[in-house]
């Protein structure tokens, strides 16, 4: 595939760097913090106001049928990278290690067991017991059992869904099918446990909000194509993606894309870019080192390395590819919407989007960042760094550390190995060898 | 009666000699240097030359530790869980919780009042190593072993040691140097690292007053109050903790003697 | 005729070559301590020494190494990485994959036939099977670490070693020991074990000859011989390997230099 790179051809006034980046993120990460800062006031108090709380995961999540309910939403694997970017996790993690949790178990889990255990308090507030537990993505077994863990200990009820596994670009009839009619079973069962019928309609404005929510976050990521990029499509789209994956459904997420659209249009305006100078053009792929996340984005940062498109912030899905929320399909579009979600992708599928990725958004390298207690999401990322380097001509590297546990990672090996990566793509540029953002 | 406990490790071979299952004689030493029988035999010569003992004074001997299984003149061998919570027990009798931190491994034994082992947790294996990590600390920051605890004291922000593998986090180390961060504040670090790590083992078993350290870093003092400060509780050390193994060796050889001796006397009466 | 200085901080030792016209005209070895812009401007001073040269005529010095941020009087830092295949490539131009086994790590490097980095791999997260698993050994063995490879190749019937761990090096050894085995049997399954975990790193990269191993490791002849025959390619191994990342820094320093006159 090639296309022509749409040119960002606003001047670009020397700035040094820390000034720029300073200046880079003000307006929609500002916005971004006092909705995060407003769900969790939101959360401590759902049961003062006698709000039923609903724990859901983010891959392939039903936010909008139990939002249609009333449900209040909580996403442990949200809060657990909230943890660990506070440096709040090892504390929990260790806590779950002391009640027999073993090293290897997903940090995701220790961290919400832990926290759980010791009374479920947060840097930002409390988060309350679960009402329902909705296991809304089981291609990862770790969190079937996870569920299992907080259902017993609550004695809450648990719903689990079971989501096939995408092998194609678009979803098979059978399977669509196959989502809808447990999306049915799961709307009589809040029915009566919430003493409420189902309202089609109410379903339907849920389900407007969170298009043009999608809409939205699309087009900013799609900034991305542009030269150089106004958005760093992994460091600054992990905040950015709070909005699309827990206020979905709600006025609130529409009206954020908005805000940080008109930002996009205004770095281009006044050139004002994640790095003074854009020296390479990355795809990252894989969860972020939550623990050490500004340690890891200065390595990117200090050699001029912007990530234009990653897959990460498609975690909650792809809506760039096609899945978007249809008030029009209510129950099909939440199907194929779940079963679309990247972490629910074959490795084909994944191979096929990140291969597009590069060629569609210019990129120049491709940085994998693997997670030690996560096979399920990690497992195949060494074949795909292999594929792209031999079979695409892709420069790649992966690296490993992981999204929760501070332990695993090791700054100075870290930077090692980004710091002679990046030297050796400024090698190979200066001998001719990597042509400027010519992906492939 | 003389019974003799030697606690074979991979790093060093330590016996002791007991009196009547109550009577401490002298304690021993020597490198195990991959030879743990060799090893054994000249600990067990050492500690018997030391009490003016003949060689067959001995009568009963037990061994323990890694090599408990290569010293061929064993009357009966147990495992090192066993044998440290017995030795801590001899040391200071109320203890009921025990913390073995040995060259290569770390456990929590909770006891009961009688020294048996209740429940236990080991490290993980990749976070095996403590002890011998503490030495190579001492090394990469030129400050001898035994005034780690000293150095570390002055420290106000201790740098925590993130990597669970011993080897990589001397790595870490390394890079904290290079790093420029005081030398007070690694070590520091250092220990509390190894303190919560203890911790967590510790409340897997679960923490019951007194609590009692022992092996080999029973003689840091800043290991000490580190795992004080960590775990809130004040913790029995004493120099010959670092013998709880073999001791506790010997107090169990005693206890089988005893045993066996008067079991056929009672089965003739 | 320019003169320029690579300095390579490890965490042990401090490497330091000077290099003229694509010549090393002078090097130092030091040990390492906790005051590490001493010890890198020592390793210089020593190296000048060497060399008969003063500091005032060295153009352009490169800084490698972990301990890379602390040289103070270096124009350049680079990572090791750069500097290993850079020096690999000037003592055997055939060079397109170095092996590297250093005290802590190990890491393979694919070359091109210009000593660009291609693709790199290390060990991540596991010291196993590193120079300090060979340390351990010998001293669990009773050997010096120096004498440990010609004994390896005296073996009869080499044991099979599975864990190459460091922390449980000594383990593994006496538990072997303690089953009748002679220490060259016990010292060539060591030797073999390590050869086999570098190879699945290697072949993380690609294997592809000429090979050149490097670092303190490939000093020792028993694991040259082992990775040799595990890799089945032959193994050019330089006697400068210690001071392979150092003649890089210094390689890349004249490159520079070249640049910075043009």
């Amino acid at each position: 595939m090639s296309e022509t790179v749409p040119r960002n051809t606003a001047p670009s006034p020397p700035r040094a760097a820390g000034e720029g980046s300073r200046g880079f993120l003000e307006e929609g990460r500002k916005l971004q913090r006092d909705l995060v800062e407003e769900y969790y006031r939101n959360l401590a108090t759902a049961k003062e106001r006698g709000q039923p709380v609903a724990y859901m995961l983010v891959g392939g999540n039903l936010t909008e049928i139990v939002r249609s309910f009333g449900y209040e939403v909580v996403f442990p694997e949200i809060i657990g990278l909230n943890c660990a970017i506070k440096h709040a996790s090892l504390d929990n993690i260790v806590h779950a290690e002391s009640m027999g949790y073993g090293l290897d178990v997903c940090g995701y889990v220790k961290n919400d067991i832990g926290l759980q255990d010791l009374g479920g308090s947060t840097p930002f507030g409390k988060v309350p017991r679960p009402d329902l537990l909705v296991c809304s993505f089981s291609g990862c077994y770790i969190y079937v059992k996870w569920w299992e863990a907080l259902a017993e200990s609550y004695g809450a009820p648990m719903t689990t869904f079971d989501v096939p596994y995408m092998r194609s670009d678009r979803p098979w009839r059978e399977d669509v099918d196959y989502m809808v009619s447990q999306l049915w079973e799961f709307v009589h069962y809040l029915e009566k446990a919430t003493d409420h019928s189902f309202d089609m309609d109410a379903l339907r404005k849920v389900l407007a909000e969170s298009r043009r929510a999608e809409e939205g976050w699309v087009k900013w990521l799609d900034a991305g194509r542009l030269r150089p990029s106004p958005i760093e499509a992994y460091f600054e789209a992990i905040f950015y993606m709070f909005p699309i994956n827990v206020l979905r459904g709600t006025a609130r997420a529409g009206d954020f894309y908005d805000v940080v659209n008109a930002e996009v249009e205004r770095r281009v305006r006044d050139g004002t870019n994640p790095v003074p100078e854009e020296k390479f053009r990355v795809l990252v792929e894989g969860v972020p080192p939550y623990t050490h996340y500004r340690t890891f984005w200065d390595y990117f940062r200090r050699w001029g390395a912007v990530s234009v498109v990653a897959t990460y912030p498609k975690v909650g899905g792809l809506f760039d590819r096609g899945f978007l929320h249809d008030p029009s399909r209510p129950f099909e579009s939440i199907a194929e919407y779940s079963l679309g979600a990247y972490v629910n992708q074959s490795w084909e599928q994944r191979r096929r989007i990140i291969a597009d990725y590069v060629d569609q958004y210019s990129a120049d390298a491709v940085v994998i960042h693997g997670i030690k207690s996560c096979r399920s999401f990690t497992a195949g990322q060494g074949d795909l760094r292999d594929w792209l380097i031999h079979e695409r001509n892709v420069p790649t590297l992966y690296v490993e550390s992981d999204h929760e546990d501070p332990r695993y990672f090791s700054p100075a090996q870290m930077r090692n190995r980004l710091d002679a990566f990046f030297e050796a793509l400024e090698q190979r540029r200066a001998a001719g060898s990597l042509a400027p953002g010519a992906g492939r | 009666m003389i019974t003799a406990g030697l606690d074979i490790g991979s790093g060093l071979t330590k016996g002791v000699l007991v009196e009547d299952g109550v009577r401490l004689l002298p304690a021993r030493s020597v490198p195990t240097r991959g030879n743990p029988a060799e090893a054994g035999r000249q600990v067990l010569g050492l500690l018997v030359e030391e009490a003016n003992l003949l060689p067959g004074e001995v009568d009963y001997l037990c061994t323990t530790g890694f090599g408990r299984y290569t010293f061929p003149d064993r009357d009966l061998q147990v495992s090192d869980i066993t044998a440290s919570a017995r030795g801590a027990v001899f040391l200071f009798p109320g203890s009921r919780h025990v913390l073995d931190v040995g060259s290569q491994s770390t456990r929590a034994i909770s006891v009961s009042e009688t020294g048996r082992v209740l429940r236990f947790k080991m490290n993980e294996r990749c976070a095996a190593g403590a002890g011998r990590f503490l030495e190579r600390c001492a090394k990469y920051l030129q400050v001898p072993l035994e005034s780690l605890g000293e150095r570390a004291a002055a420290a106000e922000h201790p740098k925590l040691i993130s990597s669970v593998c011993a080897v990589l986090a001397e790595t870490e180390i390394i890079n904290h140097i290079a790093d420029g961060v005081p030398v007070s504040e690694i070590l520091m670090g250092v220990f509390v690292s190894l303190a919560q790590r203890a911790h967590t083992l510790m409340r897997y078993v679960g923490i019951t007053p007194e609590v009692t350290l022992v092996g080999g870093l029973v003689h840091n003092s800043g290991a000490v109050t580190a795992l004080e400060r960590t775990i809130g509780l004040r913790v029995n050390v004493s120099g010959d903790a670092h013998y709880a193994a073999a001791i506790g060796a010997a107090v169990l050889a005693h206890r089988r003697l005893v045993k066996t001796s008067i079991a056929p006397a009672a089965a003739e009466a | 005729m320019t003169l320029t200085g690579g300095v390579d901080i490890g965490s042990t030792t401090a490497k330091c070559v000077l290099v003229e016209d694509g010549r090393v005209v002078g090097k130092s070895l030091a040990p390492v301590g906790v005051d590490i812009v001493r010890d890198a401007d020592h390793a210089f001073d020593e190296a000048l020494l060497d060399a008969h040269r003063g500091r005032e005529e060295v153009a352009f010095i490169v800084g490698t190494g972990y301990g890379r941020f602390k040289i103070r009087f270096g124009q350049l830092v680079v990572t090791e990485i750069s500097c290993h295949a850079r020096g690999a490539s000037h003592l055997f131009p055939g060079t397109r994959l170095v092996l590297d086994i250093g005290g802590q790590d190990t890491k393979v490097i694919r070359v091109s036939e210009r000593g660009e980095v291609e693709d790199f791999a290390m060990n991540d997260k596991c010291a196993a099977g590193t120079g300090r698993f060979l340390d351990v050994c010998a001293n669990a063995l009773g050997f010096d670490v120096a004498e440990i490879g010609p004994v390896s190749l005296t073996a009869r019937r080499p044991v099979k070693v599975t864990s190459t761990c460091t922390v449980f090096a000594e383990s593994e050894v006496t538990s072997h020991l303690s089953r009748g085995k002679e220490p060259p049997d016990i010292l060539a399954g060591l030797h073999a074990s390590i050869a086999s975990r570098s190879l699945s790193l290697m072949q993380r990269v690609g294997v592809v000859p000429e090979v050149t191993f490097t670092g303190g490791v490939s000093r020792n002849e028993g694991m040259v011989r082992a990775l040799a025959q595990r890799v089945g390619l032959p193994v050019n191994v330089s006697p400068l390997s210690q001071f392979i990342g150092a003649l890089g820094a210094a390689l890349l320093g004249q490159e520079r230099a070249a640049g910075a006159g043009a």
